[in-house]
Protein backbone atom coordinates (compact mmCIF):
# COMPACT_ATOMS: atom_id res chain seq x y z
CA UNK A 1 0.00 0.00 0.00
CA UNK A 2 1.24 3.41 -0.84
CA UNK A 3 2.28 5.43 2.21
CA UNK A 4 0.20 8.54 2.66
CA UNK A 5 1.33 11.87 4.09
CA UNK A 6 4.23 14.15 3.41
CA UNK A 7 6.28 13.30 6.52
CA UNK A 8 5.98 9.56 6.12
CA UNK A 9 7.34 9.89 2.64
CA UNK A 10 10.18 12.16 3.66
CA UNK A 11 11.00 11.27 7.25
CA UNK A 12 10.09 7.65 7.72
CA UNK A 13 8.74 6.11 10.96
CA UNK A 14 10.65 8.33 13.40
CA UNK A 15 9.60 11.41 11.50
CA UNK A 16 5.97 10.31 11.70
CA UNK A 17 6.24 10.15 15.50
CA UNK A 18 7.57 13.70 15.53
CA UNK A 19 4.66 14.79 13.40
CA UNK A 20 2.26 13.26 15.91
CA UNK A 21 3.83 15.33 18.69
CA UNK A 22 3.44 18.47 16.61
CA UNK A 23 -0.21 17.73 15.98
CA UNK A 24 -0.78 17.15 19.70
CA UNK A 25 0.98 20.45 20.47
CA UNK A 26 -1.22 22.28 17.95
CA UNK A 27 -4.32 20.73 19.42
CA UNK A 28 -3.23 21.80 22.92
CA UNK A 29 -2.77 25.40 21.75
CA UNK A 30 -6.20 25.37 20.11
CA UNK A 31 -7.87 23.89 23.20
CA UNK A 32 -6.08 26.34 25.52
CA UNK A 33 -7.16 29.39 23.53
CA UNK A 34 -10.70 28.04 23.14
CA UNK A 35 -10.99 27.49 26.92
CA UNK A 36 -9.64 30.99 27.63
CA UNK A 37 -12.06 32.60 25.17
CA UNK A 38 -15.05 30.65 26.48
CA UNK A 39 -14.06 31.64 30.02
CA UNK A 40 -13.74 35.28 28.98
CA UNK A 41 -17.15 35.40 27.29
CA UNK A 42 -18.84 33.52 30.14
CA UNK A 43 -17.28 35.91 32.65
CA UNK A 44 -18.62 38.89 30.73
CA UNK A 45 -22.09 37.42 30.88
CA UNK A 46 -22.08 36.72 34.59
CA UNK A 47 -20.05 39.45 36.30
CA UNK A 48 -21.16 43.02 36.70
CA UNK A 49 -18.09 44.91 35.58
CA UNK A 50 -19.62 46.02 32.32
CA UNK A 51 -22.72 47.27 34.14
CA UNK A 52 -20.55 49.22 36.57
CA UNK A 53 -18.47 50.61 33.72
CA UNK A 54 -21.57 51.71 31.87
CA UNK A 55 -23.24 53.28 34.89
CA UNK A 56 -20.11 55.12 36.03
CA UNK A 57 -19.89 56.81 32.63
CA UNK A 58 -23.60 57.44 32.49
CA UNK A 59 -23.68 59.05 35.93
CA UNK A 60 -20.52 61.08 35.32
CA UNK A 61 -22.13 62.48 32.18
CA UNK A 62 -25.33 63.24 34.11
CA UNK A 63 -23.26 65.27 36.58
CA UNK A 64 -21.51 67.07 33.71
CA UNK A 65 -24.85 67.87 32.10
CA UNK A 66 -26.32 69.21 35.32
CA UNK A 67 -23.31 71.44 35.89
CA UNK A 68 -23.57 72.65 32.30
CA UNK A 69 -27.19 73.75 32.76
CA UNK A 70 -27.50 77.53 33.12
CA UNK A 71 -29.81 77.51 36.14
CA UNK A 72 -30.86 75.42 39.11
CA UNK A 73 -31.70 71.81 38.29
CA UNK A 74 -33.43 68.89 39.95
CA UNK A 75 -33.03 65.51 38.28
CA UNK A 76 -33.95 61.97 39.23
CA UNK A 77 -31.77 59.24 37.75
CA UNK A 78 -33.13 55.74 37.35
CA UNK A 79 -32.03 52.99 35.00
CA UNK A 80 -34.23 50.28 33.53
CA UNK A 81 -31.27 48.48 31.93
CA UNK A 82 -29.37 47.84 35.14
CA UNK A 83 -30.65 46.76 38.52
CA UNK A 84 -29.31 49.64 40.59
CA UNK A 85 -30.10 48.13 43.98
CA UNK A 86 -27.19 45.71 43.54
CA UNK A 87 -24.64 48.50 43.80
CA UNK A 88 -22.99 51.04 46.05
CA UNK A 89 -22.42 54.49 44.56
CA UNK A 90 -20.03 57.17 45.63
CA UNK A 91 -19.61 60.65 44.18
CA UNK A 92 -16.58 62.48 45.43
CA UNK A 93 -13.27 63.92 44.27
CA UNK A 94 -14.83 64.47 40.84
CA UNK A 95 -15.35 60.75 40.32
CA UNK A 96 -18.41 58.55 40.08
CA UNK A 97 -17.44 55.23 41.67
CA UNK A 98 -19.60 52.10 41.58
CA UNK A 99 -19.22 48.70 43.19
CA UNK A 100 -21.42 45.85 44.33
CA UNK A 101 -19.50 45.70 47.61
CA UNK A 102 -18.87 48.44 50.12
CA UNK A 103 -16.45 50.81 48.41
CA UNK A 104 -12.95 50.81 49.91
CA UNK A 105 -13.93 48.24 52.56
CA UNK A 106 -13.81 44.99 50.63
CA UNK A 107 -11.45 44.25 47.76
CA UNK A 108 -13.33 44.12 44.49
CA UNK A 109 -13.38 45.61 41.03
CA UNK A 110 -14.80 49.10 41.17
CA UNK A 111 -15.58 51.13 38.09
CA UNK A 112 -15.15 54.87 38.14
CA UNK A 113 -15.22 57.79 35.77
CA UNK A 114 -14.30 61.44 36.09
CA UNK A 115 -16.71 64.33 35.95
CA UNK A 116 -16.05 68.01 36.41
CA UNK A 117 -17.52 69.72 39.40
CA UNK A 118 -17.30 72.51 41.83
CA UNK A 119 -14.12 72.55 43.86
CA UNK A 120 -16.21 72.20 47.01
CA UNK A 121 -17.09 68.65 46.08
CA UNK A 122 -13.96 67.82 47.98
CA UNK A 123 -15.33 69.26 51.20
CA UNK A 124 -17.84 66.49 51.73
CA UNK A 125 -16.18 63.23 50.69
CA UNK A 126 -18.70 60.97 52.39
CA UNK A 127 -21.88 62.94 51.91
CA UNK A 128 -22.55 61.46 48.49
CA UNK A 129 -22.24 57.79 49.37
CA UNK A 130 -25.37 55.89 48.38
CA UNK A 131 -26.09 52.33 49.40
CA UNK A 132 -28.13 50.29 46.92
CA UNK A 133 -30.47 53.08 45.85
CA UNK A 134 -33.46 52.54 43.59
CA UNK A 135 -32.86 55.94 42.07
CA UNK A 136 -30.46 58.82 42.55
CA UNK A 137 -31.54 62.41 43.02
CA UNK A 138 -29.46 65.34 41.85
CA UNK A 139 -30.17 68.91 42.82
CA UNK A 140 -28.13 71.93 41.83
CA UNK A 141 -28.63 75.28 43.49
CA UNK A 142 -26.21 78.18 43.35
CA UNK A 143 -23.89 76.02 41.24
CA UNK A 144 -23.51 73.59 44.13
CA UNK A 145 -24.60 70.06 43.38
CA UNK A 146 -26.02 67.71 45.98
CA UNK A 147 -26.61 64.04 45.31
CA UNK A 148 -28.72 61.76 47.44
CA UNK A 149 -32.05 60.15 48.15
CA UNK A 150 -35.61 61.43 48.29
CA UNK A 151 -35.23 62.98 51.72
CA UNK A 152 -32.36 65.15 50.56
CA UNK A 153 -34.29 66.35 47.55
CA UNK A 154 -37.36 67.25 49.55
CA UNK A 155 -35.26 69.21 52.01
CA UNK A 156 -33.30 70.96 49.28
CA UNK A 157 -36.21 71.71 47.00
CA UNK A 158 -37.83 73.77 49.74
CA UNK A 159 -34.69 75.83 50.02
CA UNK A 160 -34.15 76.09 46.30
CA UNK A 161 -37.15 78.33 45.77
CA UNK A 162 -36.12 81.63 47.19
CA UNK A 163 -39.07 83.72 48.31
CA UNK A 164 -39.87 87.09 46.85
CA UNK A 165 -39.24 89.75 49.43
CA UNK A 166 -41.15 92.99 49.00
CA UNK A 167 -39.32 95.46 51.14
CA UNK A 168 -39.04 98.56 48.98
CA UNK A 169 -37.22 101.00 51.16
CA UNK A 170 -34.86 103.57 49.70
CA UNK A 171 -33.76 104.76 53.13
CA UNK A 172 -32.63 101.30 54.05
CA UNK A 173 -29.68 102.45 56.14
CA UNK A 174 -31.83 104.71 58.29
CA UNK A 175 -33.95 101.78 59.29
CA UNK A 176 -30.95 100.30 61.08
CA UNK A 177 -32.54 96.91 61.03
CA UNK A 178 -29.18 95.26 61.01
CA UNK A 179 -26.67 94.07 63.55
CA UNK A 180 -23.19 93.06 62.55
CA UNK A 181 -21.19 91.24 65.15
CA UNK A 182 -17.55 90.34 65.56
CA UNK A 183 -15.71 88.64 68.35
CA UNK A 184 -12.07 87.91 67.62
CA UNK A 185 -9.29 90.39 66.88
CA UNK A 186 -8.84 88.83 63.46
CA UNK A 187 -12.26 90.12 62.47
CA UNK A 188 -11.54 93.70 63.49
CA UNK A 189 -10.25 94.85 60.09
CA UNK A 190 -13.39 93.75 58.39
CA UNK A 191 -15.54 95.25 61.08
CA UNK A 192 -13.78 98.63 60.67
CA UNK A 193 -14.77 98.84 57.03
CA UNK A 194 -18.34 97.94 57.83
CA UNK A 195 -18.52 100.50 60.61
CA UNK A 196 -18.08 103.28 58.06
CA UNK A 197 -21.22 102.10 56.35
CA UNK A 198 -23.33 100.78 59.16
CA UNK A 199 -22.07 102.91 62.05
CA UNK A 200 -23.08 101.73 65.48
CA UNK A 201 -24.79 98.65 64.08
CA UNK A 202 -21.40 96.95 64.09
CA UNK A 203 -20.72 95.71 67.58
CA UNK A 204 -18.93 93.12 69.55
CA UNK A 205 -20.94 89.95 69.68
CA UNK A 206 -21.26 90.14 73.44
CA UNK A 207 -23.13 93.45 73.16
CA UNK A 208 -25.39 92.14 70.42
CA UNK A 209 -26.38 89.17 72.48
CA UNK A 210 -28.03 91.43 75.01
CA UNK A 211 -29.79 93.67 72.53
CA UNK A 212 -30.90 91.22 69.89
CA UNK A 213 -33.64 89.68 71.98
CA UNK A 214 -35.51 92.97 71.98
CA UNK A 215 -35.00 93.94 68.35
CA UNK A 216 -36.15 92.28 65.17
CA UNK A 217 -33.02 93.07 63.25
CA UNK A 218 -31.07 91.22 60.61
CA UNK A 219 -28.02 89.70 62.17
CA UNK A 220 -24.72 89.12 60.40
CA UNK A 221 -21.94 87.55 62.41
CA UNK A 222 -18.41 87.73 61.10
CA UNK A 223 -16.43 84.74 62.17
CA UNK A 224 -12.90 83.79 61.21
CA UNK A 225 -12.16 80.12 61.41
CA UNK A 226 -9.01 80.12 63.50
CA UNK A 227 -8.64 76.36 63.54
CA UNK A 228 -8.09 75.88 59.82
CA UNK A 229 -5.55 78.68 59.60
CA UNK A 230 -6.13 79.12 55.87
CA UNK A 231 -8.11 82.29 56.06
CA UNK A 232 -11.60 80.89 55.86
CA UNK A 233 -14.08 83.45 56.96
CA UNK A 234 -17.61 82.54 57.85
CA UNK A 235 -20.34 85.06 57.41
CA UNK A 236 -23.34 83.91 59.35
CA UNK A 237 -26.50 85.50 58.08
CA UNK A 238 -29.83 85.48 59.80
CA UNK A 239 -32.40 87.70 58.23
CA UNK A 240 -34.77 87.81 61.17
CA UNK A 241 -35.05 86.27 64.58
CA UNK A 242 -37.81 83.87 63.69
CA UNK A 243 -35.48 81.30 62.22
CA UNK A 244 -36.82 81.82 58.73
CA UNK A 245 -34.22 80.03 56.66
CA UNK A 246 -35.70 81.24 53.37
CA UNK A 247 -35.00 84.85 54.19
CA UNK A 248 -31.56 83.93 55.48
CA UNK A 249 -30.73 82.13 52.26
CA UNK A 250 -32.04 85.02 50.21
CA UNK A 251 -29.76 87.44 52.00
CA UNK A 252 -26.83 85.03 51.88
CA UNK A 253 -27.41 84.55 48.15
CA UNK A 254 -27.45 88.28 47.49
CA UNK A 255 -24.19 88.80 49.36
CA UNK A 256 -22.58 85.78 47.73
CA UNK A 257 -23.44 87.06 44.26
CA UNK A 258 -21.68 90.32 45.05
CA UNK A 259 -18.60 88.64 46.44
CA UNK A 260 -17.96 86.31 43.54
CA UNK A 261 -17.65 88.67 40.59
CA UNK A 262 -16.31 92.03 41.73
CA UNK A 263 -13.71 90.64 44.12
CA UNK A 264 -11.16 89.40 41.63
CA UNK A 265 -9.06 87.72 44.25
CA UNK A 266 -8.97 84.15 45.43
CA UNK A 267 -12.41 84.41 46.96
CA UNK A 268 -14.61 81.35 46.84
CA UNK A 269 -18.01 81.72 48.43
CA UNK A 270 -20.57 79.04 49.08
CA UNK A 271 -23.66 78.79 51.18
CA UNK A 272 -23.81 76.07 53.74
CA UNK A 273 -25.84 75.16 56.76
CA UNK A 274 -24.63 75.25 60.33
CA UNK A 275 -26.23 73.97 63.47
CA UNK A 276 -27.68 76.68 65.66
CA UNK A 277 -25.47 75.48 68.48
CA UNK A 278 -22.22 76.02 66.59
CA UNK A 279 -21.99 79.66 67.64
CA UNK A 280 -24.55 80.39 70.26
CA UNK A 281 -27.63 78.59 71.47
CA UNK A 282 -29.64 81.80 71.61
CA UNK A 283 -29.48 82.34 67.87
CA UNK A 284 -31.04 80.24 65.23
CA UNK A 285 -28.16 80.45 62.80
CA UNK A 286 -29.30 78.41 59.90
CA UNK A 287 -27.33 79.71 56.94
CA UNK A 288 -23.65 80.29 56.64
CA UNK A 289 -21.94 81.98 53.77
CA UNK A 290 -18.42 80.67 53.94
CA UNK A 291 -15.87 82.74 52.11
CA UNK A 292 -12.44 81.38 51.45
CA UNK A 293 -10.08 84.31 51.36
CA UNK A 294 -6.84 82.44 50.90
CA UNK A 295 -3.56 84.29 51.16
CA UNK A 296 -5.09 87.57 50.03
CA UNK A 297 -7.27 87.81 53.11
CA UNK A 298 -5.82 91.11 54.26
CA UNK A 299 -6.36 92.87 50.96
CA UNK A 300 -9.82 91.52 50.39
CA UNK A 301 -11.67 92.99 53.33
CA UNK A 302 -12.51 96.21 51.48
CA UNK A 303 -14.12 94.32 48.65
CA UNK A 304 -15.79 91.93 51.04
CA UNK A 305 -17.50 94.59 53.13
CA UNK A 306 -18.75 96.35 50.01
CA UNK A 307 -20.35 93.08 48.99
CA UNK A 308 -22.09 92.86 52.36
CA UNK A 309 -23.31 96.44 52.09
CA UNK A 310 -24.62 95.95 48.56
CA UNK A 311 -26.22 92.63 49.46
CA UNK A 312 -28.06 94.05 52.45
CA UNK A 313 -29.11 97.07 50.43
CA UNK A 314 -30.49 94.86 47.70
CA UNK A 315 -32.26 92.70 50.26
CA UNK A 316 -34.13 95.72 51.58
CA UNK A 317 -34.85 97.27 48.23
CA UNK A 318 -36.30 94.10 46.85
CA UNK B 1 17.98 11.30 9.40
CA UNK B 2 19.70 13.46 6.90
CA UNK B 3 20.61 16.96 8.11
CA UNK B 4 18.93 18.58 5.15
CA UNK B 5 15.68 16.74 5.71
CA UNK B 6 15.69 17.61 9.42
CA UNK B 7 16.10 21.33 8.67
CA UNK B 8 13.31 21.09 6.13
CA UNK B 9 11.03 19.42 8.68
CA UNK B 10 11.69 22.17 11.28
CA UNK B 11 10.94 24.79 8.65
CA UNK B 12 7.63 23.14 7.81
CA UNK B 13 6.76 22.91 11.52
CA UNK B 14 7.39 26.64 11.99
CA UNK B 15 5.15 27.42 9.02
CA UNK B 16 2.43 25.17 10.47
CA UNK B 17 2.66 26.84 13.88
CA UNK B 18 2.45 30.29 12.30
CA UNK B 19 -0.62 29.15 10.40
CA UNK B 20 -2.25 27.84 13.60
CA UNK B 21 -1.48 31.14 15.37
CA UNK B 22 -3.01 33.17 12.52
CA UNK B 23 -6.11 30.98 12.55
CA UNK B 24 -6.50 31.40 16.33
CA UNK B 25 -5.90 35.14 16.13
CA UNK B 26 -8.72 35.39 13.59
CA UNK B 27 -11.04 33.44 15.91
CA UNK B 28 -10.10 35.64 18.90
CA UNK B 29 -10.53 38.80 16.82
CA UNK B 30 -13.98 37.69 15.67
CA UNK B 31 -15.10 36.94 19.22
CA UNK B 32 -13.73 40.25 20.53
CA UNK B 33 -15.35 42.09 17.65
CA UNK B 34 -18.79 40.90 18.71
CA UNK B 35 -18.25 41.46 22.44
CA UNK B 36 -18.33 45.14 23.42
CA UNK B 37 -16.34 45.78 26.57
CA UNK B 38 -15.39 49.42 26.17
CA UNK B 39 -17.66 52.43 26.15
CA UNK B 40 -16.41 55.47 24.30
CA UNK B 41 -18.16 58.64 25.42
CA UNK B 42 -15.58 61.12 24.13
CA UNK B 43 -17.87 62.83 21.60
CA UNK B 44 -20.62 63.41 24.15
CA UNK B 45 -18.20 64.39 26.87
CA UNK B 46 -16.37 66.93 24.73
CA UNK B 47 -19.68 68.45 23.57
CA UNK B 48 -20.82 68.78 27.17
CA UNK B 49 -17.51 70.34 28.08
CA UNK B 50 -17.91 72.96 25.35
CA UNK B 51 -21.52 73.63 26.31
CA UNK B 52 -20.53 74.03 29.95
CA UNK B 53 -18.31 76.91 28.85
CA UNK B 54 -20.84 78.58 26.61
CA UNK B 55 -24.15 78.15 28.37
CA UNK B 56 -23.61 77.99 32.10
CA UNK B 57 -22.97 80.40 34.92
CA UNK B 58 -19.58 81.59 36.12
CA UNK B 59 -18.19 81.31 32.63
CA UNK B 60 -17.81 83.53 29.57
CA UNK B 61 -21.52 84.15 28.98
CA UNK B 62 -23.10 87.47 29.85
CA UNK B 63 -25.00 87.63 33.13
CA UNK B 64 -27.15 90.58 34.11
CA UNK B 65 -25.90 91.52 37.56
CA UNK B 66 -29.18 93.23 38.46
CA UNK B 67 -31.58 90.43 37.63
CA UNK B 68 -29.13 87.55 37.93
CA UNK B 69 -30.29 86.30 34.54
CA UNK B 70 -27.79 84.51 32.36
CA UNK B 71 -27.86 84.98 28.58
CA UNK B 72 -26.61 81.67 27.13
CA UNK B 73 -24.69 82.11 23.92
CA UNK B 74 -24.04 85.80 24.51
CA UNK B 75 -20.35 86.19 25.22
CA UNK B 76 -19.39 89.02 27.53
CA UNK B 77 -16.14 90.38 26.11
CA UNK B 78 -15.12 91.48 29.61
CA UNK B 79 -15.41 87.87 30.77
CA UNK B 80 -13.65 86.36 27.77
CA UNK B 81 -10.15 86.37 29.14
CA UNK B 82 -7.55 84.03 30.58
CA UNK B 83 -8.54 85.01 34.12
CA UNK B 84 -12.08 83.69 33.67
CA UNK B 85 -10.82 80.44 32.15
CA UNK B 86 -8.30 80.02 34.96
CA UNK B 87 -11.25 80.41 37.34
CA UNK B 88 -13.05 77.61 35.49
CA UNK B 89 -9.98 75.40 35.70
CA UNK B 90 -9.43 76.00 39.40
CA UNK B 91 -13.00 75.88 40.54
CA UNK B 92 -16.01 75.53 38.30
CA UNK B 93 -14.80 73.00 35.75
CA UNK B 94 -12.62 71.28 38.24
CA UNK B 95 -11.44 67.70 37.73
CA UNK B 96 -9.50 67.47 40.98
CA UNK B 97 -6.19 68.64 42.34
CA UNK B 98 -3.41 68.40 39.77
CA UNK B 99 -5.53 66.46 37.30
CA UNK B 100 -5.01 66.84 33.58
CA UNK B 101 -8.21 65.41 32.24
CA UNK B 102 -9.07 67.94 29.55
CA UNK B 103 -7.75 71.04 27.87
CA UNK B 104 -9.30 73.48 25.44
CA UNK B 105 -8.59 76.48 23.30
CA UNK B 106 -11.29 79.08 22.69
CA UNK B 107 -11.07 81.41 19.70
CA UNK B 108 -13.56 84.25 19.59
CA UNK B 109 -13.86 85.92 16.22
CA UNK B 110 -16.13 88.16 14.17
CA UNK B 111 -18.25 86.67 11.40
CA UNK B 112 -15.57 87.59 8.84
CA UNK B 113 -13.15 85.33 10.78
CA UNK B 114 -11.12 88.18 12.25
CA UNK B 115 -9.84 86.84 15.52
CA UNK B 116 -10.76 88.95 18.54
CA UNK B 117 -9.15 86.97 21.31
CA UNK B 118 -8.02 83.48 22.27
CA UNK B 119 -8.02 81.93 25.70
CA UNK B 120 -7.12 78.53 27.08
CA UNK B 121 -8.54 76.13 29.58
CA UNK B 122 -5.33 74.60 30.93
CA UNK B 123 -2.93 76.12 28.43
CA UNK B 124 0.05 74.03 29.57
CA UNK B 125 -1.62 70.69 28.80
CA UNK B 126 -3.24 72.00 25.64
CA UNK B 127 0.20 72.79 24.26
CA UNK B 128 1.51 69.41 25.44
CA UNK B 129 -1.29 67.51 23.72
CA UNK B 130 -2.12 69.48 20.61
CA UNK B 131 0.50 67.97 18.31
CA UNK B 132 -0.35 64.42 19.41
CA UNK B 133 -4.04 65.11 18.85
CA UNK B 134 -3.41 66.35 15.31
CA UNK B 135 -1.65 63.13 14.37
CA UNK B 136 -5.10 61.59 14.43
CA UNK B 137 -4.33 58.38 16.30
CA UNK B 138 -7.02 57.69 18.87
CA UNK B 139 -5.90 54.49 20.61
CA UNK B 140 -4.98 54.01 24.25
CA UNK B 141 -2.45 56.61 25.36
CA UNK B 142 -3.27 58.97 22.49
CA UNK B 143 -5.13 62.26 22.65
CA UNK B 144 -8.55 62.82 21.11
CA UNK B 145 -9.62 66.14 19.72
CA UNK B 146 -12.95 67.70 18.85
CA UNK B 147 -13.71 71.13 17.46
CA UNK B 148 -17.03 72.83 18.18
CA UNK B 149 -17.88 76.03 16.37
CA UNK B 150 -20.98 78.00 17.34
CA UNK B 151 -22.45 81.33 16.35
CA UNK B 152 -22.66 83.71 19.30
CA UNK B 153 -23.47 87.28 20.17
CA UNK B 154 -20.55 89.26 21.52
CA UNK B 155 -21.40 91.88 24.12
CA UNK B 156 -18.82 94.63 23.90
CA UNK B 157 -19.94 97.37 26.29
CA UNK B 158 -23.43 98.30 25.15
CA UNK B 159 -22.93 96.87 21.65
CA UNK B 160 -24.04 93.41 20.55
CA UNK B 161 -21.96 92.04 17.67
CA UNK B 162 -22.54 88.72 15.89
CA UNK B 163 -19.53 86.44 16.02
CA UNK B 164 -18.20 82.92 16.16
CA UNK B 165 -16.71 80.91 18.95
CA UNK B 166 -14.46 77.97 18.15
CA UNK B 167 -13.72 75.57 20.98
CA UNK B 168 -11.12 72.86 20.44
CA UNK B 169 -11.37 70.28 23.21
CA UNK B 170 -8.56 67.79 23.84
CA UNK B 171 -8.88 64.76 26.08
CA UNK B 172 -6.38 61.94 26.55
CA UNK B 173 -7.58 58.41 25.87
CA UNK B 174 -6.32 56.89 29.12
Amino acid sequence: MKKRGFSRQTLGKKGAEHELYYIIMELLIVVLIAVLMFGFVKNLGTNTFFEKLYMSRDLALVVNTIYAAPGDVQYTYSNDKVNMIKFYFRFNLQKATIDEKEINKEPSSTANYYYYGDVYDEKNPLSNYLIKPKEIKFIKTDNLLKIGNEKLVFKESVKASYPEIYTKNIEWKDEKKIDIAYAADSEQDLAKGLKEEFGESVKNIAVIKESEQKSGNILIVLKVDATSGDGVLELVVQSDKTGNSRNSRKLAGLIKERIERPCEISVNAYINEVKSSSLDQKYNYDVVLAVKLGKNAAGSSQCFYKAIVEGVKNYYEG
Amino acid sequence: MKKGLMSFNILITIVRLIFVMIAMAIVVFMIMHYVVVSIDVFDLESNLFAQRMIYSQNSISYKDSETGRLYPGTIDLNNFNQGTLNGLLNRYIYYGEGSNYAAAKLDLSYLNDTLIRSAYYDEEWFNNWVERARVGWTGIGQVKSKVNEVYVLIKDGDKMIPGKLKIEVLMPNA
